[in-house]
């Protein structure tokens, strides 16, 4: 599976997968973004619960690419290696917008059914 | 700094990947994989366990970057579909290149579909299909054993069936055919036969001229 949960009970793995996809088109809805900084800043969001390696991180993001959600494009700036960084493509923004709703109905009635509420 | 390039060649050298593909996945996981063994490094790892760590982030990544997106239920159908076609597009080309292979595989397959479909015409109207009578499983052939005369399964004549008609109890309704022959009437070659008034209505043959032997005997 493409994350690791470092703590809590592990959710569902389709859930998992579902939401790898969604995690990394939002990430890049604001800016384009390297790999790393991607990993990096999962983890850093989510506290250390969600992360992913290298076998489970770069896979997906070529298979979005292959999607034509997101594009890689090698950038070197001054003073640094080259780096391939990923952005959001227009494909990617819809899927995006769907994803985010359709995750949003869906924690929205599972909130209802388990009698989950916000703090 | 450990050289990681060599550990993700090694594992992506099974995918045949196309240099410049495979030369920027190299380039990409390195960097990643030297960002997390410094990181690990200066959270107190040491360099070999910290080279340990991420090494291990690199298992099975060859088999998810050849892994192509699941769609349920097309990704069988497709292939399926796709090898049969290209099965018969392979076995349609070969058969172009050699005419004469072509030309005797029809032949023998012609034959062989000619010879079954002729044994099977046999079987069927001689054992299969049930004879066009009421009771076909009631029906025997009765013989008269003339030996002395050198004829030991003789058909027997008119007055003899008559005779064995009359004394029999078991059989019910019986008949007797006379055989069949040729004979020239009025200038043309006719196939005529004598049977009995029984005979007809036993096998249901429509009788085109004539009586039956028993009605002019009776006359």
């Amino acid at each position: 599976m493409a994350l690791q949960y470092m703590a809590s009970p592990v959710p569902d793995r389709e859930l998992k997968k579902g939401s790898a996809e969604l995690m990394i088109l939002a990430l890049l809805e604001d800016r384009a973004r390297h790999g790393y900084e991607i990993g990096q800043l999962i983890e850093l969001r989510s506290r250390g619960a969600i992360r992913f390696n290298v076998a489970s991180l770069y896979p997906l993001l070529y298979r979005l690419e292959k999607r034509n959600w997101i594009r890689g494009r090698w950038i070197e700036k001054p003073g640094q290696r080259r780096r391939r960084y990923y952005r959001l493509t227009a494909s990617g923004k819809n899927v995006l917008s769907k994803q985010r709703a359709g995750w949003r109905e869906f924690v929205e009635a599972i909130n209802l059914i388990t009698g989950i509420q916000h703090a | 700094m450990p050289d990681f390039k060599v550990e993700i060649r090694a594992r992506l050298a099974e995918l045949q990947l196309s240099p410049v593909r495979e030369a920027e996945i190299v380039e990409e996981l390195s960097q990643h994989l030297e960002q997390e063994y410094e990181r690990a490094v200066s959270s107190g790892a040491s360099e070999e366990l910290a080279r340990q760590q991420v090494l291990e982030q690199l298992n099975h990544v060859e088999r998810r970057v050849s892994q192509k997106p699941v769609v349920a239920g097309a990704q069988l159908k497709t292939n399926l579909l796709g090898d049969l076609t290209q099965d018969i597009r392979y076995a349609l080309r070969v058969l172009a290149k050699n005419p004469a292979f072509t030309i005797i595989a029809v032949i023998a397959l012609a034959l062989g579909i000619g010879a079954n479909s002729a044994i099977f015409s046999v079987v069927d109207a001689v054992l299969l299909r049930p004879l066009p009578f009421k009771h076909p499983e009631q029906l025997v052939m009765v013989w008269e054993n003339a030996a002395h005369l050198g004829f030991p399964r003789n058909t027997p004549s008119p007055a003899n069936f008559l005779d064995w008609q009359k004394a029999s109890s078991i059989v019910h309704r019986n008949g007797s055919n006379d055989g069949a022959k040729l004979q020239s009437h009025r200038g043309r070659r006719t196939r005529t036969a004598r049977w009995s008034s029984c005979f007809r209505k036993s096998l249901r043959v429509v009788r085109y001229t004539g009586s039956a032997w028993a009605h002019i005997r009776a006359g």
